[in-house]
Formats: structure tokens, sequence, C-alpha cells
């Protein structure tokens, strides 16, 4: 699913799209740049004519030229690439990149994401949006610079032909650096890569607010250490190898590098001493071998990274090409029915089956509370039923309607949830709550809820959230509230609690279940829970078991049944039970 | 800002490395008179036929000479950038374990760490840019050395350009202070912001709440903001950058006049003249190098400030012996506690006496001091006032490794080690434990890890680091430190919530193996499910930081106060 390879030439073809006008520019300097040089050259060819006589309007007015020729291709450096690009290309091109990345996002359905790597894998879609527009200006710059050479070297060559050879000789030196960098980059990647990742988890591990007290009691530090500077000295041993490979790489290039840097002034010297060419146009060779070095020392550098950002890019590139949901339905409805037939779904990369052929009719204005064991899959069938997961086999009907038919937005305007894996958004307590339904805007209800749940008022509507911005931390309790709040601010018809209290204290429990009963009233709700005392808030309760449903009814027909639901009970209660 | 001075390592790579960097800076210089010798003699101004060749031979020599030191010198930064940086990364990483725990948690540890991380790369700048500063002053004194002989004037302008660029790179470097880190912040909240519209973690909300419109719309309006700010940022810098360059095309042109008058005078040949004219227009990066250098050095030195404050932190003293001693008592005496910063004590004036070989059960609402009680004994806080004692011995006197022999804890937001199986139930033995013991201890746990059935069986790495990696669950990664906890030879094992990742059906598995396997130990379970510890030898219930009553399950009904109110509200919970 990941694989998805993109040739470098749709790629490239992709950027460049992405930002038209950026890549004009880039060109339109790029040639000035070129002129800039030319106009160097011509400048100095004419200075050298002229000193000999002496000063005089004319030279003056030469020496004008070539001042105007150095600000002009300080222009391109100090303007354009330092100022123009990073500060306004780049950051254009980051913010319209990442949007499509969003845009994507919410049209990839969430079970797609639901790998172990999904982490990385999408940082590193999102770290690449820079090398994106990175990998568009090498090819740029390349075609550009190459131009500019040759502006340079059309115009030289008018001196005389053999000047010609400055161009392949100015050369030299970058296709040095792009072998060098061509044939180490590769390796060992794949090692350090890994050793560093290695690392970097075993720094978390002694150094992570959550792990120091684990580890100083635990003496884990120790074992700790020891295998990160095993890591460590293997990955350097891996970076030293490379570097003494460059060494001797540099050593048995050295003659061409040697070559590179004076063989320009070698051939204007021999071509002068020949008599072939005069001192003005000896100078203007030099000053034109100049200008080709600097122009396609550029080069060296970027078009040596090309390997590196091409594999930098690759992510991106793969997230985009990641399956879509789909779905153009606007019109989705829950009057009477929610029903799964015949429902399996699999994780990605996983071959057991989380839910197992699961047929289930959910009535308008009933309370069905879910129990199982963890693992038996009631997470997984809870995101099914609320269309987040698409099932492997089998379809989900609201109203009859296959909910894949639709646009995930119009299913989604239906329902509502409170999660155990709630979010903790680190912005204000208010937007904590209305971002449960931001079209909404009810500030009384957003104040109301925000009371309820901070009724020391010290926290209010406004308070930040979130200690990387400055703002309050909250306790585990506290942030599960806000996502209740949040999740019965949505006016949604369909509610699912999906262990709503996990990390709410057990001696407040009671109360907040109490809540619910009064928030659920009038619609249609699904309780995922533990505490079977809760259960009593149900119509009727499904038992899950390995990802089938292995009992349902009330919960008086369940314990009368005597299956797994009275066992889960007969547990619980022995241990409430007041007798030992 | 600190500026305490403190050692670098690798200090014995420098003088190799700035020697050859002078060696590399003297060769451009020494090839200006050459270079005008030859064209002098190329062009006829001078006659002779025989040194020509001589000559051309000597500059391909030097630049061949040239480009060798520079392969050499290369190296060189790269060896120290290795070797210097592993060492920094190891000294901080090693320093972090030694920190004292109340340290570590405080917000002063996490910036200096985070600070402190630049340290590598500041080191190796600071290397570097000796070396280029080395190389670039050669060149400089040199190549000023031979202009000088042409005309003062125009050696007098280097240094005036020089001087000027100082000037403006202070000047520069007081605008960009902090420019990358400033940058970084602009930029983090919207990187929160776009982390919302695509993590995985918020994938969930993102799509039942569709929030990701309005999202979007505040990811661009601080990300225009953020842009614009930025931008300014880089208008100082490009402002200053641009008032040099035009500086040297200034400087250029004055170059020429003032190299006309020795050529017009016979002073110089058209030979040197030439030479000497490109000399000085090379002169300009070098000028524009040797200021950022000097700077890079002096604002490297600034920021490196944090690594060596990290370094200074405040250690766990060692000075316990060790000893095996069986335990005879866990006692408290008198403990107060407060969290620094924090309004009142967490734990007031609390005294209590655990006798060997019982099993004990701490509950209590949340915020009621569990917790910390389990670090004090754990030795990890040390009391404001009062003692904690072992055995007679105040537990933070004790070395960390002592402690580790004494007292086994396993914490309720337990950690995710990037260790083998294997490794992480050792962790509280001498040796590696043997398959047999791990298999009937997991057995017990009812903890069947998809994890171990690969190749590698426990000495997998349960974590999806590596691509064959497979995770553990939540609960399972609980049943491990439980497992560490009784393959651990500590006489003293603490259990602080060992169920908040577990159903009920587990919890209930994992406590009556924990009392089965954990007979030899003193066990303090710490639970706000009282359901789950009413089975202890005694029940010590803590409320707002006092103990409020002990005794066992029977007993505490029986006084029909806070305890049994605790119960029979939970009760209606699970029956």
């Amino acid at each position: 699913m990941r694989d998805g390879q993109v040739s470098t030439g749709r790629a490239l073809w992709y950027i460049l799209r992405a930002a038209p006008r950026s890549f004009a520019l880039m060109a339109l300097a790029g040639l000035g740049n070129g002129g800039a040089s030319i106009l160097g050259i011509f400048a100095t060819k004419e200075i050298f004519s002229l000193v000999g006589a002496g000063y005089g309007w004319e030279l003056f007015g030469y020496l004008g030229l070539y001042a105007a020729a150095l600000v002009l291709s300080a222009g391109y450096s100090v303007w354009y690439i330092r100022y123009h690009v990073q500060f306004f290309a780049i950051m254009d091109f980051e913010e319209s990149t990442r949007r499509i990345l969003h845009a994507k996002s919410g049209r990839m359905s969430n079970e797609v994401l639901e790998t172990p790597d999904a982490y990385a894998f999408i940082r590193q879609a999102d770290g690449a949006r820079q090398n994106l527009f990175r990998f568009g200006q090498i090819y740029v710059e390349a075609v550009m610079t190459l131009l500019e050479a040759a502006m340079v070297a059309a115009y030289v060559r008018r001196f005389h032909g053999m000047f010609l050879l400055l161009l392949p000789l100015s050369f030299l030196p970058t296709l040095m650096e792009m072998l060098y960098g061509a044939r180490l980059w590769n390796r060992g990647y794949e090692t350090v890569t890994q050793c560093q990742r290695e690392e970097a988890e075993l720094e978390k591990a002694i150094v992570d607010e959550a792990a120091c007290k684990e580890s100083r009691a635990s003496g884990a530090d120790e074992l700790l250490l020891r295998k990160w500077r095993s890591s460590r000295a293997k990955r350097d041993s891996v970076e030293d190898g490379k570097s003494k490979k460059m060494l001797y790489l540099k050593l048995s290039l050295s003659p061409a590098e040697c070559a590179g840097d004076i063989g320009g002034f070698v051939v204007c010297i021999l071509l002068l001493r020949r008599g072939r060419i005069d001192l003005p146009a000896f100078t203007a060779g030099v000053a034109a071998y100049a200008s080709l070095t600097a122009i396609l020392g550029g080069l060296g550098g970027t078009v040596g990274n090309e390997i590196q950002f091409r594999h930098l890019i690759k992510p991106f590139f793969r997230y985009l090409n990641m399956p879509e949901r789909g779905g153009v339905g606007e019109k989705c409805t829950f009057e009477s029915t929610i029903t799964l037939e015949n429902v399996s779904f699999t994780y990605p990369n996983q071959t057991e089956k989380a839910l197992d052929g699961v047929d289930l009719t959910i009535k308008r204005g009933e309370i069905t509370a879910i129990v199982g064991e963890n693992g038996a899959g009631k997470s997984t069938l809870v995101n099914v039923l609320l269309g987040l997961y698409r099932p492997g086999e089998g379809r989900v009907l609201y109203d009859g309607v296959d909910i894949l038919t639709v646009r995930e937005t119009a299913l989604h305007r239906l329902q509502s949830a409170v999660s155990q894996s709630f979010c903790r958004y680190k912005t204000s307590v208010g937007d904590n709550v209305s971002i449960g339904d931001f079209a909404k805007g009810d500030r009384r209800e957003i104040n109301r809820r925000v009371a309820e749940i901070f009724p020391e008022g010290d926290v209010g509507t406004d308070t930040l959230l979130g200690k990387e911005f400055g703002g309050r931390e909250l306790s585990g309790g506290q942030w599960q509230r806000l996502s209740c709040a949040r999740g019965f601010y949505k006016d949604g018809g369909f509610v699912v609690l999906d262990e709503p209290t996990s990390a709410i204290d057990p001696m407040r429990e009671k109360a907040v279940y109490d809540e619910f009963k009064r928030e659920l009233w009038g619609k249609t709700g699904i309780i995922v829970t533990h505490r079977l005392g809760t259960v009593k808030l149900a119509d009727r309760i499904i038992v899950l078991q390995k990802g089938k449903i292995a009992e349902i009814g009330t919960r008086e027909e369940l314990l009368k049944a005597d299956g797994i639901f009275a066992d889960m009970w007969r547990t619980q209660s022995a241990a409430y039970h007041n007798e030992k | 800002m600190s500026k305490r001075k403190g050692r670098l390592p690798c200090a014995g790579d420098y003088l190799p490395y700035i020697l050859i960097a002078a060696v590399s800076g003297a060769i451009p210089a020494m090839t200006i008179k050459l270079r005008g010798g030859l064209i002098d003699l190329a062009s006829g101004v001078e006659a002779g036929e025989s040194g020509f060749f001589g000559l051309l031979a000597l500059l391909i020599g030097m630049s061949f000479f040239g480009t060798v030191c520079r392969a050499g010198k290369e190296r060189l930064s790269e060896r120290h950038r290795i070797r210097a940086l592993a060492k920094i990364d190891a000294e901080r990483l090693e320093k972090a374990a030694r920190t004292a725990f109340p340290v570590t948690e405080t917000e002063r540890f996490h910036a200096l760490w985070r600070s402190s991380a630049d340290a590598p790369e500041l080191d190796d700048r600071i290397f570097r840019a000796a070396g280029d500063l080395t190389e670039i002053f050669v060149r400089l004194g040199l190549s000023l050395y031979v202009l000088w002989t042409m005309d003062p004037r125009i050696a007098g302008g280097i240094v005036l350009l020089l001087t000027a660029g100082i000037l403006l790179n202070r000047e520069l470097a007081r605008n960009t202070e902090g420019f990358w880190p400033k940058y970084r912040e602009n930029m983090r909240r919207t990187n929160y912001l776009s982390s919302l519209l695509m993590q995985r973690e918020y994938a969930g909300e993102r799509k039942l709440f569709s929030f990701d419109e309005e999202i979007d719309r505040r990811y661009a309006e601080a990300f225009s903001k953020a842009k614009m700010e930025n931008a300014k940022l880089g208008r100082g810098r490009f402002r200053i950058e641009a008032l040099m360059k035009l500086m040297f095309a200034a400087y250029s042109v004055m170059v020429v006049l003032m190299l006309m008058r020795p050529l017009l005078d016979g002073r110089i040949t058209l030979g040197l003249f030439t030479s000497a004219f490109y000399a000085a227009s090379g002169l300009e990066r070098s000028c524009g190098q040797a200021c950022a250098a000097l700077y890079d050095i002096m604002g490297s030195r600034r920021r490196i400030g944090g690594y060596f404050e990290f370094m200074e932190l405040e250690e766990d003293e060692a000075n316990g012996a060790a000893g095996d001693e069986p335990l005879r008592s866990i006692e408290l005496r008198d403990v107060t506690f407060t969290y620094p910063g924090a309004g009142g004590p967490v734990l007031e004036h609390l005294s209590f006496r655990l006798e060997p070989g019982h099993h004990y059960a701490l509950v209590g609402e949340n915020g009621c001091g569990k917790s910390t009680l389990v670090k004090l004994i754990a030795g990890l806080y040390k009391p404001d006032s009062g003692q904690v004692l072992v055995n007679g011995r105040e537990v933070s006197s004790l070395s960390p490794e002592e402690r580790q022999r004494m007292i086994c804890v396993v914490f309720q937001d337990y950690y995710r080690y990037p260790l083998t199986i294997r490794e992480n139930v050792s962790l509280g033995m001498d040796r590696a434990a043997r398959d047999e013991e791990i298999e009937k201890i997991f057995e017990s746990l009812d903890l069947h890890p998809v994890a171990v059935e690969g190749e590698a069986g426990y000495d997998a790495v349960p974590l999806p680091l590596y691509k064959s990696g497979v995770g553990l669950s939540g609960g399972e990664w609980q049943k491990l430190a439980v497992a560490r906890c009784i393959l651990s030879k500590a006489q003293i094992g603490i259990l602080d919530e060992p169920n908040a990742s577990l159903d009920p059906m587990a919890e209930a598995a994992v406590y009556a193996a924990c009392r089965e396997m954990l007979r030899e130990k003193t066990t303090i379970f710490i639970s706000h499910r009282l359901g789950s510890v009413r089975m202890a030898d005694e029940i010590l219930v803590l409320r707002g930081g006092r103990l409020a009553a002990r005794g066992d399950h029977e007993e505490l009904m029986a006084k029909d106060g806070y305890y049994s109110e605790l119960f029979n509200t939970q009760k209606g919970m699970y029956i």
C-alpha cells in the first residue's frame, strides 16, 4: 500500500506546477545572474585595454559598468537566494504543500493509519515539504546554471576558440563534488538511521519525564546507557569509515581537482604566451573562468544533494498515493436504524480479524452497552459503527443506505462521541469544547460546561492549555471530562461513549455516569464499558469475544442465560461483595 | 546568560587542524607574485625564456599541494566532529542519568537538556571556525603584505573593509541573535495546528467533529503571521548583507584606480597589476568569511553555556554501603512533603510502620498523596521534614544501586523501554532471566504477547522501532512491568495501580497471581479500585495527605466511616 513509487519526472512536474511563479522567478533570476557575469567579463576586458592609457572618462564608465555587474550578481545571492527564497518562496510553498496534505488526510479513511509506523510515516511525509521545493530548485537551478555557463562560454569564445576549454575545466571541481556526494551518501544510510532511531529511543528512556522515575528506581539507566554507547560506536564507525573513504577519494582525485582549480589560468597564460590573445582578452578569460567556477560551483552542491532530496521527498508522494475513502452522496439520515451486515474488519498488516462476521441492528432511541475483555474488538466495532473504519467485508447501513456511498462529513454530522483515547488540544479551554462543533458557536453553553468541570473558577473558557505554549496543565481526569463536554456539546443524535471515564478517579466515576444518563436523554447511545454496574443505563447489552458477538440481550436475560456476561458479573461482584 | 567557562572535549584535535589550515591559507597569498611574474613573461613585458615553465610548474605544484591540504583539513574536522559529538552526547546522557530525581521533574532540567542538545553542533562550529579563521587570517595577512608593497592604500582599504565588515557583522549578530530559535518558535504553533490535521491521534475526533476546515483556516492565519514575523527578521539580515556587498563593489572600483598609479609610474608591471587585481577581489569572500567565523566562535561559545550549566545540575548523592541484609521494617516518621511551587503540603505529619512479609494496600482518592508516598519510599524524593527509614536507615541516603536491590516499584505510567522482553523483565536481577522463568511468570499472569512468537523469542524488542517489531498492548506492557517486579531480587515490591490498563477480569487475575508470586516479599499495592485490594493483610486509607484509617477490610467496613462510604459508592459501578 505504501509503495506507490513516483518517477522523478512526475514528482518534478508536480512540484513545478505547485508554485509556477516561484520557479519562473527562479529561472529569471538565474538568467539575470548569467547576464551579470557577462557584463562583468566585458567590463574587465575593456578596463584592461584602457588602464595603460591612464585615467579617462571612458575608463570611469567601464568601472561603473563593472561595479554594476558586481551589484547585480550580489542581488542574486543576497536578495534572491538568501532573502526571497528563504522567506517568501519556500514559505509560500510550505504553506500550500501542507494544505495539500491536510486535504489529503481529510479524504483518507482512518483505518489506513492504523499501523505501528504511522507516526513516523506522517512525520516524514510532512517533513518533506521544504525538501520538495529544494528538489524543484535543484532542477531549475541546474538547467539555469548550464544555460548561464553556456552564455558565458559563448561570449568568451569570441576571443579565442580555445577558451571553450575553460568550460569542461571549470566543471571539474563540481563534477568531483557530485561524484563524492553521490557515491558516499547512500553508504551505510540504513545502519546510520537505524542507530539514530535506536539512540533516540534510548535517550528518551533516560531523560523523558515519563521515564525518569522508573529508570532510576529500576536501574534501567545503566543498561540503557550501555546499549546507547554500543549503538553510537557502531554508527560512528560507519561515519568515520565514510569520512576516511572520502579522504582517499579526494586524494586520488586531487590531480583533477587541481586541474579544475588552476586549469583556466594555465590555458589563458599559455595562449597569452603563444601570442594568440592579448592581455585584455587574457583578463577576460581569467574573469570568465572565475565566473564559470562560481556558477558551476553552486551546481555541485545542489546536484550532489539530488539523491538525498529524492530520498526525502518520497514519503510525500507515498502519502498522496494512499487510498482514499470516496463517497459522493450528500444525504445521510438516521431516522430508524443502523445496521451492520456481516461485517468483518482486519487491521492493516495483521492477519487476525478484529471483527468477524458481525450482524447488528441499532434502533433509534435505544441505549446499547458493549462489554468484553481488552482486545475483544469493542473499540473497533464502535469505529466501524461510526464509519471511521471501513469494514473489510460486509456493509454498514444508515436507514438502509450504505455509508460508503455518502461523503464522510455528511455521515458524521449525525454523530458525536467520547473516546477513551481522547485528544488534549493545546488551545483555550473554550476551544476544547467548541471544537466539537465549530459551526454551533453557543458561547453560553460552552461557558456553562466549562464551569461544571472547573467549579473553583480558576480555569475559565479563555484559559490557555498546554505547557508547550505557555498554558496550564490539567490532570488526566480533567482532560477527559473536557472531552466529554466536547462530545455532548455537539448535537449528534447518535452518541458513542467508549470508556469515557477511563482516566477519571473511580471515586468520582459514579457522578459522571449519572450525568451521562441526563445527556443521553432522547438520543441513541452506545456505551463501551468495563464497569458492569453501569450497564444498568442500557436497554440492551452486547458481549463481544474475539471479534464476534457472543451474547446479546437485556441484563436480566444475560444473567439468566449464565454465560460470559454472568461470569464477568460474578467476578466483579465478588470483589465488592461484603464478605471475604 | 551564563558565561561560565568549561572545557570542551578533544582539545588535542586543534593543533594539527590549525597548522594545516595555516598552510592552506599561505598558498594563495604566495601565488600573487608568481602569477604576476608569469603574466609578464607570457605577455612579453619581461624578456626571458627559461623561467616561464619553471614558474608555471611551481604554480601548479603549489596549487596541487593546496588541494591535498584541503582534503586533509576536511578529514581532520570530520574526525573531530565524530569524536567530539559522541563524547559530548555521552557526557550529557550520563549526566542526565545521574541527576537527582526531583531536579529531573523541573522545567529547567528539560530546558537545559534541550538547549544542551546543540552543544555538539556548536562545538563542531567552533572547531571549524577556528580553522577557517586561521586560514583566512594567514591568507589576508600575507596578501596584505604583498599589496602593501605595491600601494599601502590598497592594503589600508582592505583593513578598512575588514573593520567595517566586523562592525556590520556585529550588528548582524545582534540583529540575528536567536534568529533560528525565534524562527522555529514562530513556526511551532503552525506545526501544532498542522499536526491536528494529520496525526493519527487526532484522526478520530478530526473526522467526527469535522474540525478540519476551521483548523486549516487557523493554520493559514497563524502561518501568515509567522511568515511576516520571519520576513521581518530576514529583512534586517538582508539590509546589512546588501550594505556589505555595496561597500565591496565600491572598493573593487577603488582598487583599480589605486593600482593604476604604481602601474603608470612603472613601479609595478602589468602582470603584477593584473594579479594584484584578482587577489584583491578574491579577498572579499575572505573578509566576509573571517567576520562570520569570528562571530560564529563568539556566538557558539555563548550558546554552549547551556551545556555547561546542564553538566552542573545537582546529582544523587551516593554514600551508603552495600548490604543484602534481610528486611526488618519500613517506617515513616512524621513525614511532611511539599512540591516546589505548590500551595500546601501533599503529605502532612505522616507516620506509620510496616512489618516484613505482610501485604499492604494503600487506597485513597486522586490527589491524596499515594504516588508521592511511593516516590518517598523509593527514595526518589526527600521529605521536607521527618524520616523515611528502611531497616532504620534513611532511604534517601542509600546509593541508587542499594535502593534498587531493596525496593522494586511498578509505576502506573509504566515506561515502554526500547529493550528486549528478556532485558525488560531482568532489570531487577543480577543476570538475565532464563526462558523457563519468564515462561512460568507469563503463564501465571496470562501474558502471551505475539511479540515473542518470532524467531528472536524473548530477545525481541516489542516496539515498532525495528521493521519486524511487533508491539505490546498497554495491558501487556503493564503485565511485563509486574513480571519484572516478581523476578526482581528486591525484598519490597510496590505496585502503584498495576491495573490501570487492564480490564476488571484481567485485573482480578493479575492480583491473584501477584499475591501468589510475591509471597516472599513485602508488598504495597496501591489502588483506587477498592474491590481489588480488599484481600490485603492491612489497608492504609490516605485522605488529604494524612492517614485516615488502617486495618483490614472488615475492620474498616465496620467503622462505617470514609472507607465504607467509598467502597459502597464504587460498588454501584461494578454490581
